[in-house]
């Protein structure tokens, strides 16, 4: 048994690395970028350079700017943007503008500042916007990436060795044949749509030449530029694309790889990263509930503020502080930063002092704290339901077989059956309309949330019963299915342990119905009850984003729901971790518990 | 000299320039009495106001937040420079009593209300003007998007105690409306550490007749009166906003008596109002305000077939609006030909938008070459290439489903292939970014009450993700757009606009739909809630008590519009 215990457990790692690097890939791989989308829903329309700054700002703040694994080409060619040669200028930035073309999607966005133009303008005598020699290399580069291209398809292996030697040197490394083809379109329409333009660069009217300068850049996105500043701009504000701008899908595929094992090395440093959308507010009941915990470890366990020294006796063997001990300092006011101190000195007990200290003042977007913050909402719910799912399943469950066939069991049967059809949205809708204030018929019920105004001035008799109150239409959606499910368990359950054979023993034997029904045949029915909800319970942790949403309750639910339509990476790979762990963990608890009951079970 | 004597001699010129001086006396002390707040009677101070939030604010950072439900708690704390008249839309005086703009409009010059004081008691100086302006302009701040209307700002500077004085590079017509910022208290907010500010979530100080009381998340907001408020005080003491997610949660909450103030959907709005003891028990308020913003539909103007102008203005034909807002909005908005107010000055309201017009279209597209040319019943163009399209939008809404739906069964009569797809919020950005689409169907909000179509109508903002995602691009729009900007005249300005929405009207870049209404019902006890142009003013209202409670303050079923 304790091997097979250990083997189990064991097979857990594999297992959750499987569920973590999938849900990884998944949000990775998905289009689209979560930052910007989320920055975008919040202002609307808004300046895209400023928009990426601030892109940028929230990568930088949640770690979220890893390179891209094949970032540093780029990185290489950049410093001789700034050559000051100008034609060794324009030749790196052909290079940069082949290199992007091929990596990233769209072509580099680069802006002439007006400064650099009218410098450039200066010291060449060249309009740089409007010189054609720089368009007409660019394109003779796009012409011969083209070629090279082709003859990769072509019949002469010596012209197709040529030509992937041709194609190795400028972008760096072998493509795959999808890339090879995107590649091959891209550069055919970026062709197409600046060819019929860059002629007209030539000519000799100048609002013809502003013209087609502006048409090139409208239709390839190009402006065409040794500008070093813009350059750089363009690099800062596509390095940290999360990845998604990659064409070549091998690439990010191991990019995701890349990605997945610095989330691991991360997670072994127990830094669980920060979230983008939620945070764990300051006047949390968690915070509370740590707050009088800390309270209770200074008084006994000594905890004390950073800046204190430690008194100079330790405290008394019975818990008693010093008399002359200073009383703790209350926190600094939240308007200051945080008075800077000396990491290397602090104690064990200080840090964690300071830890609380930093959430009673600011709160946290750690994704365990905020997950501590919605589970005792969402374990308080579930547990009323569970408790009355079973309390109402077992009974009639109970009834139902013991006088089957007649009429309580047909009625039981059929109002079961319509309660588990009727759609949780429909039901709690129907529940709101119903029962809470406000709706059609008597409103007896509050409309949403778990708690009154005013709710901690409570004593803890009317707490309860306020929160009992508020919590009856959310708990009476989540018990209805559930409640038929594990009804029908338990009539079927208890109706095969009827028929056996030890039943049929036990009343021949003389025992009571009553005794053999209730001790021996309702014991033995219970075990797959138990093992249902012993399984069910990790699933109780994750919520119903239906009847959090349709009452208000922030409970695990909507943290699942809005994380995974933000892609809000760390909190989704925190809570699969946390649930995946859980459910294993449940799973194999529930197998021992079938294992001690049932005698005959037995594992290897 | 005896007393009896001394008579008032004037002759008829005398006469008329000291009844004209009484005159103007009266006129300038009325305006000045309708200038100040309303004054309320003892008896109507006091009360607790009960509003709903639908998505709880992130934070209420002052700079770096992005909800809107941080920005009406922003409006009820903090205090800006100046501020309009809800109903003349004039600038009017709010922490500064006057200020300047020099003739060439680059140096505006703001003088401070020497009453004016945070509500900590501490008085408002030229200090806390400087220091918000550094701060948002400070490229550590998370507020690009606030710093992006200071790009042709030079500086502000502090000319003395209570004078500020704001510089501008080039004349801009909107330098005196961005200059008046909302003020924040610098010895609260001042930081070394740019994140300590970044990282500020509920500390909100500020001039304003409320302050911030109590946040619980997940249960509600409450703002307290400001003691210490500098001006007339405002009648009710304390408004409370709870976080009720769902509307049908919300509109049962309203009608049990726990909310005072509800925003209603179309349905909802038609729903409640259908029932006549509903009807009688509260009070209604549909009306328009610049801020509301208007959906359209967006054509790629560089893809074939939407490059060609007359197909876009077939397609327009082909958009029967007016029914569609019937059935889809109760007809619960107003149709827009352009990208302004229609209430406000810089939309031309000559132009009327294209009609639905069936021939009208089918003879365009002929003109454009579209025509069924094998008899399949679909439209080709020369080279034999049908007309086909993929008309995109974002999902979750059920309403813009519907309505594109409706727009494929048109379409198909005409004999035009579209088809629909929805994407999720993510992925249609960057659709939008790589402008990769045919047509998309999408709305602007907000607005304001005068608008800069430079950000996503000008052909330099098509390049570089700007918000010029279709490809507009016209010599003369642009001419128009850059002239306007810099004149400071008025009426000259909006002849510029004027011009631009004919133009912009010729060309259909987008199919203008409509521009929504703001709904909203109000429990009996709210007193005083009237519309104005720019919407509703909650500093006018009082709860009333006693006698007045229970009454509305309307007649029933009355619906105040503007």
């Amino acid at each position: 048994m304790r091997t097979y215990v250990i083997k189990r457990l064991l097979l857990m790692i594999p297992t959750l690395v499987g569920m973590t690097l999938l849900v990884y890939g998944i949000v990775r791989l998905a289009p689209g970028d979560p930052i910007e989308a989320m920055i975008r829903n919040q202002s609307g329309n808004i300046d895209p350079k400023a928009m990426r700054e601030s892109a940028d700002r929230i990568r930088e703040r949640l770690g979220l700017n890893d390179l891209n694994f094949w970032g540093d080409d780029a990185e290489s060619l950049l410093p001789h943007v700034e050559n000051p040669d100008l034609a060794a200028r324009v030749r790196a930035a052909a290079q940069l503008t082949r290199v992007a073309a091929a990596r990233a999607r769209p072509a580099p966005p680069v802006e002439l500042g007006a400064r650099a133009a009218a410098e450039l303008k200066r010291i060449t005598g060249l309009d740089i916007n409007q010189a054609p020699e720089p368009w007409e290399a660019w394109a003779d580069a796009v012409r011969k990436i083209l070629a090279d291209l082709e003859s990769l398809e072509g019949d002469d292996p010596a012209a197709r060795a040529a030509a992937a030697d041709e194609l190795r040197k400028v972008i760096g490394y072998d493509l795959s044949p999808g890339a090879r083809r995107q590649m091959t379109e891209d550069a055919r329409r970026l062709l197409a749509s600046a060819e019929p333009f860059i002629p007209r660069l030539r000519s000799p009217d100048e609002a013809e030449r502003a013209q087609a300068a502006l048409d090139l850049r409208c239709s390839t996105g190009c402006d065409f530029t040794a500008d070093p500043v813009a350059w750089r701009a363009w690099w800062s504000a596509n390095r940290y694309t999360f990845g998604k701008r990659l064409i070549d899908p091998a690439e990010r595929v191991m990019n995701v790889f890349y990605g997945y094992a610095r989330w691991v090395g991360h997670l072994a440093r127990g830094d669980f990263g920060e979230s983008i959308v939620f945070k764990m507010p300051k006047n949390s009941p968690v915070v509370d509930r740590l707050l009088a915990l800390r309270a209770w470890g200074e008084k006994y366990l000594g905890l004390r503020p950073p800046d204190m020294p430690a008194p100079a006796d330790a405290p008394a063997a019975d818990g008693a502080v010093p008399a002359d001990a200073p009383a703790p300092i209350p926190a600094a006011a939240s308007q200051d930063a945080p008075p800077a101190r000396e990491e290397t000195r602090l104690t064990i007990g200080q840090r964690i002092w300071q830890a609380v200290e930093d959430l009673r003042t600011g709160g946290s977007r750690n994704p365990l704290w905020i997950m501590a913050d919605r589970i005792p909402v969402t374990v308080t719910l579930n547990i009323i339901a569970e408790a009355l799912i079973f309390l109402i399943a077992i009974p009639v469950g109970l009834v139902a077989a013991r006088h089957r066939g007649r009429w309580f069991d047909r009625a039981s049967s059929f109002v079961l059956l319509a309660l588990y059809s009727i759609p949780v949205i429909l039901a709690g809708s129907l529940l709101l309309a119903f029962l809470a204030r406000g709706g059609v018929g008597w409103g007896l019920f509050p409309v949403a949330g778990l708690h009154g105004t005013d709710y901690e001035k409570m004593a803890y008799g009317p707490y309860l019963l306020d929160l009992l109150w508020h919590a009856a239409l959310p708990v009476a959606c989540m018990v209805y299915g559930g409640l038929a499910y594990l009804a029908k368990l338990g009539r079927a359950s208890l109706l095969e342990n009827l028929r056996a054979d030890y039943v049929r023993t036990a009343r021949a034997k003389g025992l009571p119905e009553r005794r053999v029904v209730y001790v021996h045949a309702l014991r033995n029915s219970l075990l797959p009850m138990i093992t249902v909800m012993v399984l069910a319970l990790p699933g109780l942790l994750g919520g119903s984003i239906i009847v959090e949403t349709i009452f208000s309750i922030q409970g695990t639910g909507l943290l699942f729901y809005g994380a995974a339509q933000a892609y809000d990476l760390s909190v989704l790979m925190a809570e699969t971790l946390f649930y995946g762990f859980l459910t294993l963990l449940f799973l194999l608890v529930g197998d021992m518990l079938y294992a001690w009951a049932d005698p005959r079970v037995r594992y290897e | 000299m005896r007393i009896a004597d001394c008579r008032l001699r004037l002759d008829w010129r005398q006469a008329a320039a000291l009844v004209l001086a009484i005159c103007l006396g009266l006129l300038a002390a009325r305006s000045a009495a309708a200038l100040q707040p309303p004054t309320f009677t003892p008896d109507q101070m006091g009360g607790t106001l009960r509003g709903n939030f639908t998505a709880e604010p992130r934070t209420l950072n002052p700079l770096t937040s992005k909800d809107i439900y941080a920005t009406y708690v922003h409006d009820r704390v903090l205090e800006s420079l100046i501020e309009r008249d809800f109903d003349t839309l004039q600038w009017k005086p709010m922490l500064a009593d006057r200020w300047e703009v020099s003739p060439d409009g680059l140096i505006i010059t703001f003088h401070l209300d020497a009453r004016a004081r945070f509500s900590d008691g501490k008085p408002v100086t030229a200090d806390d003007v400087v220091f918000t302006y550094q701060a948002i302009v400070n490229p550590q701040i998370d507020c690009r998007d606030l710093a992006s209307y200071f790009e042709y700002c030079d500086r502000c500077e502090k000319a003395d105690d209570r004078t500020v004085r704001f510089v501008w590079k080039k004349p801009y017509f909107k330098s005196l409306e961005f200059s008046g910022i909302m003020v924040l208290p610098k010895h609260l907010y001042a930081f070394k550490d740019p994140k300590a500010f970044n990282d500020i979530t509920d500390k909100l100080v500020g001039t304003g007749p409320y302050k911030l009381g109590e946040w619980k998340t997940g249960e509600h907001l409450v703002l307290e009166r400001n003691e210490n408020y500098w001006r007339e005080p405002v009648a009710i003491d304390r408004t409370v906003f709870r976080f009720i997610l769902e509307e049908q949660a919300s509109v049962q909450a309203f009608l049990a008596g726990d909310l005072d103030d509800l925003p209603l959907s179309p349905e909802w709005w038609v729903k409640l109002r259908s029932r006549p003891e509903t009807l009688e028990k509260y009070q209604w308020f549909r009306y328009s305000t610049p801020f509301n913003g208007y959906g359209y539909i967006g054509w790629n103007n560089a893809r074939p077939p939407f490059d060609d102008a007359r197909v876009r203005r077939a397609m327009t034909h082909l958009v029967w609006r007016e029914q569609l807002l019937k059935f889809m909005r109760y007809d619960i908005g107003a149709i827009t030909s352009g990208p302004f107010w229609p209430g406000g000055k810089q939309y031309d309201a000559s132009v009327a938008p294209l009609p639905f017009d069936r021939q009208a279209a089918r003879r365009l597209l002929a003109e454009a070459g579209w025509q069924d040319r094998d008899g399949d019943g679909w439209l080709e163009n020369l080279k034999g290439r049908r007309f086909t399209f993929e008309l995109a939008y974002p999902a979750g809404n059920q309403e813009t489903r519907d309505f594109v739906r409706i727009l494929r069964e048109e379409f198909r009569r005409m004999g035009i292939d579209m088809s629909e797809r929805a994407y999720t919020w993510a992925v249609f950005t960057t659709k939008l970014d790589n402008r990769d689409f045919d047509a998309v169907r999408l709305g602007w909000g907000g607005g304001g009450v005068e608008n800069d179509p430079y950000q996503i109508w000008h052909s330099s903002q098509i390049a570089g993700q700007g918000s010029n995602f279709i490809f507009f691009r016209s010599p003369e729009a642009d001419r128009l757009i850059e002239l306007a900007r810099q004149t400071l005249d008025d009426e000259k300005r909006n002849e510029l606009f004027h011009r631009f929405h004919r133009l912009v009207h010729q060309e259909q870049p987008y199919t203008f739909l409509w521009a929504p209404e703001s709904l909203r019902a109000m429990s009996a006890r709210v007193m005083g809630a009237r519309v104005h142009r720019l919407g509703m003013d909650w500093r006018e209202w009082w709860l009333g008590k006693g006698a007045d409670a229970g009454k509305p303050a309307k007649p029933a079923g009355t619906v105040a519009a503007r």
